[in-house]
């Protein structure tokens, strides 16, 4: 028996991120950003921005949706 | 369905250009190749004839409506089939009147009504978000309070928050998380992490063994209040009987507050009620007296609708324009692997409701006594199975065992149970996968393996666990 060990709000984002990949780079970020910043608990936004900026391996769609939330 | 309007001309051009908004970009993104029933039939294994035929006989047979339940939301991609169905109804201009419409088939007596008054932790009451600072001034104002203007956490968020130490207490009302959700031995895990549990049930149940405090329930016959249900009929609820614990739950919650502090003080579940009219436009107008006069009255309803709106969206959506939206498909993140080659689906049946906490200790197990595992004959032969054999039911997350019912409806790869027994625990084995935009547990995948444990010893009735709508 094993656990995923992708922490919950990197692969909660990637879920979201995943929704939108068929859009353009840009208005794909937004919406993922969108939807985290009006549904996400502000310690989920907290770790997720934390796993980003050390470098945790991810979907680029969540690094860029990231980069919108600490701005 | 929508790439055969779109493509076959069948749309309802005059409602889509009073309407809604988006359209073109949308249909164009839906009569893509990809979309179309020929391309997607090996996917979803249903013929695309019968698919182009149903398209064609939603769009032109007059009057249809959707109805839809957990089959559709419990999927990492539930929300997006949702918006789906929307699109659909809307290019087809079935919506806003009598007799079409896309109507959730709740899973319990109480959900929508559980929503209305802001369970979702991103909304105060009647869908309003908490960013919104008038709404929350509203409240501010009546209570003396300062609430927050963030979204809280969701209920598989909450687990988490507690394995990591920053959610530290949580009072469970009529919900025993510890069986229904998925990933038991996390949900445990997260449960004895806590500092503080309170439970307020009208049975023990599994969550109950993790409580510090215990409070009691009552059941429908001694409550006092209203149920809404999916048609967003408010209805009143009475008492047959004075509570047998000698308070109504909803006085104990105001004992809580006010042992905390806050002056929570209503004489009547009216007043309550009075409450929620004076603070929620879409219920300005609902009472005890009014339904007590007219028996029953579905939202909105206030001035404009003084005895309720039974039918919604009639002459515009609640945000102006329909919106058509692109959903494309993406599939699950759970996938069979050779260790784990079946998916295993969940769901319910008539008989027993939910965890069974209520219906287990009824005659109804005589109809359910046990939760069995579903096979098609195939899988079950290449894996030695028998009906009635005790096999172990294994995922990634988790392992139980229970015994195994042959059945000619399961397709090939596919099998199936109940949750409503502790002692075989479905969601033991259920994982962390959710929908992408609400979170509900994807209960309706999950990769596992299935292996003979012991034959059966004797020739057993073992009956099949068959599921019904809304399951």
């Amino acid at each position: 028996v094993s656990h995923p060990t992708v922490p919950p709000a990197v692969r909660l984002a990637g879920d979201i991120a995943a929704q939108f990949r068929g859009v353009p780079a840009e208005a794909g970020a937004a919406a993922v950003a969108g939807h985290i910043r009006q549904f996400w608990d502000p310690r989920l936004r907290r770790q997720l921005l934390a796993e980003v900026a050390a470098g945790i391996e991810t979907d680029p769609l969540v690094v860029a949706a990231a980069g919108l939330l600490r701005a | 369905m929508a790439h055969v309007v779109v493509t076959e001309d069948l749309v309802a051009q005059s409602f889509v250009d009073e309407r809604c908004e988006g359209f073109e970009e949308w249909a164009s993104f839906i009569a893509g190749p990809e979309n179309s029933p020929e391309a997607v039939e090996p996917e979803t294994g249903v013929p695309a004839a019968e698919v182009r035929a149903a398209a064609r006989l939603y769009a032109t047979g007059g009057n249809a409506a959707i109805y839809y339940g957990l089959g559709v939301t419990e999927h990492s991609q539930g929300s997006t089939m949702v918006m789906g169905m929307a699109n659909l109804a809307m290019a087809t201009g079935n919506i806003g009147r009598p007799g079409v419409g896309i109507n959730p088939l709740r899973g319990q007596n109480n959900v929508q009504g559980s929503c209305d008054m802001g369970s979702f932790p991103h909304e105060l009451a009647g869908y309003r978000h908490v960013s919104d600072e008038n709404v929350r001034d509203i409240y501010n104002e009546l209570w003396g309070v300062s609430i927050l203007d963030e979204p809280g956490l969701r209920i598989p968020n909450m687990f988490d928050a507690a394995l990591d130490g920053s959610f530290r207490a949580l009072y469970v009302q009529g919900e025993d998380i510890a069986q229904s959700d998925p990933n038991t031995q996390h949900v445990h895990g997260a449960l004895a992490a806590l500092d503080l549990v309170i439970v307020q049930d009208l049975f023990e149940n599994e969550t109950s063994k993790f409580a510090h405090v215990l409070l009691p329930g009552t059941s429908f016959l001694e409550k006092d209040g209203t149920f809404t249900n999916a048609e967003r009929r408010i209805n009143r609820v009475r008492p047959v009987m004075a509570p047998k614990t000698g308070k109504h739950e909803w006085q104990i919650v105001c004992e809580v507050a006010q042992a905390m502090g806050y002056p929570m003080t209503y004489e009547h579940p009216r007043e309550i009620m009075d409450e929620i009219a004076v603070t929620t436009p879409t219920f300005a107008g609902v009472s005890f007296d009014l339904l007590d006069k007219v028996g029953s009255v579905q939202w909105p309803c206030n001035a404009a609708a003084p005895e309720g709106a039974p039918i919604m969206h009639v002459d515009g959506f609640v945000r102006g324009k329909g919106r058509f939206v692109e959903t494309r498909y993406v599939a699950t993140p759970e996938r069979s692997t050779r260790k784990y080659p079946l998916i295993l689906t969940t769901g319910r049946i008539l008989s027993q409701y939910n965890v069974g906490a209520q219906t287990r200790r009824t005659a109804n197990v005589t109809w359910h006594p046990e939760d069995v595992l579903e096979l098609h004959p195939h899988d079950a032969e290449v894996r030695g199975i028998s009906g009635g054999d005790t096999v172990s039911l294994a995922s990634r997350v988790g392992r139980t065992t229970l015994r195994a019912v042959i059945a000619e409806r399961m397709p090939v790869g596919v099998c199936y149970t109940t949750f409503h027994h502790p002692v075989t625990g479905a969601t033991v084995v259920t994982t962390e996968h959710s929908d992408w935009a609400t979170n509900c547990p994807e209960y309706k995948v999950t990769a596992v393996q299935v292996e003979l444990v012991t034959a059966r010893q004797q020739a057993a009735s073992v009956r099949a666990a068959v599921p019904v709508a809304g399951a």
